[in-house]
């Protein structure tokens, strides 16, 4: 901003009025020119003497000190673990990629547990105790043979 | 970047060398310090304190006039950066960074009062008179702070990270989300808004009619 822009009173004026006088706050690719101007014209210098009188006014606002016992809070929070408990559980970097395949283990076990067959067996076949009860009938049945 | 670090365990040359690094540099000691602070670095953490605290809370200051709110807004922008130091970018300025952080919780806080409350009575209302015969300088900044307390809220927030920060007018205009041409014209506003309010007081101090 400012570098095509011509340096006139109306320009110099805009400047002031919102930098004020400290040369340091005006666009540097305008400074130059603005100080010429200053040093060039008495209107300018006006100018420029009214908004250094309130840069002198506002120089003499007060202003505060953080206390002590703000410092020591704010250095004691520094110290204080700060990581999530997500963190807490997986230190070693991205949590995504633990969460991911923990969900991705569950969706399967899902999967397999609605689409897989029951490898123990079901429907008609014989339950594990209805197995053993069979196994013991037989040799029941060979004892009473023999 | 090595030189950069050794800076921590000193001081005042410290700031010297900071305040005069080329921007890039500076981030690049930010990012550093923020490295160090998220490792849990106590001597970094006080270093930043050190350098920024004072400006945060002038800053809130200036925005809320309440020295109590200044340092809430000050404990939490920086309870925000330690929570922020693991995943801080290297492009950016621990300074701006506070400065956005400050600028939206005093927003908040300001938005938050009721139209009523008298701006905590500004702690600056202990002086009920005008500016009248030879002024005091505790007097003199009451009367200051009221009138710049008393511009509209973006005004403010404008002068303030210019006039009384120091930014440059690109960074304040980045700090508010403003364009540079905007920044000046709340800029202008405000200082005319002050040139007018501080009338009275310019006259007696300077002598001026």
């Amino acid at each position: 901003m400012g570098a095509d822009k011509q340096m006139d009173l109306d320009r110099l004026g805009e400047l002031l009025d919102a930098y004020g006088a400290d040369r340091g706050r005006w666009p540097e690719a305008e400074r130059a020119r603005a100080r010429a101007l200053i040093e060039a014209n008495d209107r300018a210098r006006d100018l420029y003497d009214d908004a250094r009188a309130l840069d002198d006014l506002l120089r003499r606002a007060g202003t505060i000190e953080p206390s002590l016992e703000l410092k020591a809070e704010i250095l004691a929070a520094a110290g204080r673990p700060r990581e999530s408990w997500i963190q807490a559980l997986w230190p070693f970097g991205a949590a995504w990629k633990p969460a991911s395949a923990l969900a991705a283990a569950i969706m399967l076990g899902i999967a397999a547990g609605v689409v897989l067959p029951n490898p123990l067996g079901g429907g008609d076949e014989p339950l594990e105790s209805e197995i053993g009860e069979l196994a013991m009938s037989t040799v029941f049945e060979q004892e009473a043979e023999e | 970047m090595s030189s950069q670090l050794a800076l921590l365990s000193a001081s005042d040359p410290v700031r010297a060398i900071i305040t005069g690094m080329a921007a890039g540099e500076a981030r690049a000691a930010d990012a550093e310090l923020m490295r160090r602070v998220a490792a849990g670095d106590a001597a970094a953490c006080r270093f930043l304190v050190d350098r920024e605290l004072p400006a945060i809370v002038a800053f809130a200051y200036r925005m809320l006039a309440s020295r109590s709110d200044a340092e809430d807004v000050g404990q939490e922008c920086f309870l925000r950066l330690w929570k922020t130091a693991h995943k801080w970018r290297p492009d950016a300025k621990v300074r701006t960074w506070l400065h956005r952080v400050a600028r939206n919780l005093c927003i908040d806080r300001i938005r938050a009062r009721k139209p009523s409350d008298p701006i905590d009575a500004m702690e600056l209302a202990a002086d009920g008179s005008g500016p009248s015969g030879a002024l005091q300088q505790r007097q003199v900044a009451r009367v200051v702070d009221r009138a710049v307390a008393g511009l509209p809220e973006r005004q403010r927030l404008a002068v303030a990270l210019v006039h009384f920060q120091e930014f440059s007018n690109i960074e304040a205009a980045k700090i508010m989300d403003v364009s540079v041409e905007a920044l000046e014209s709340l800029l202008a506003r405000g200082r005319r808004a002050l040139r007018g309010s501080l009338e009275g007081l310019r006259a007696d101090i300077l002598g001026e009619p």
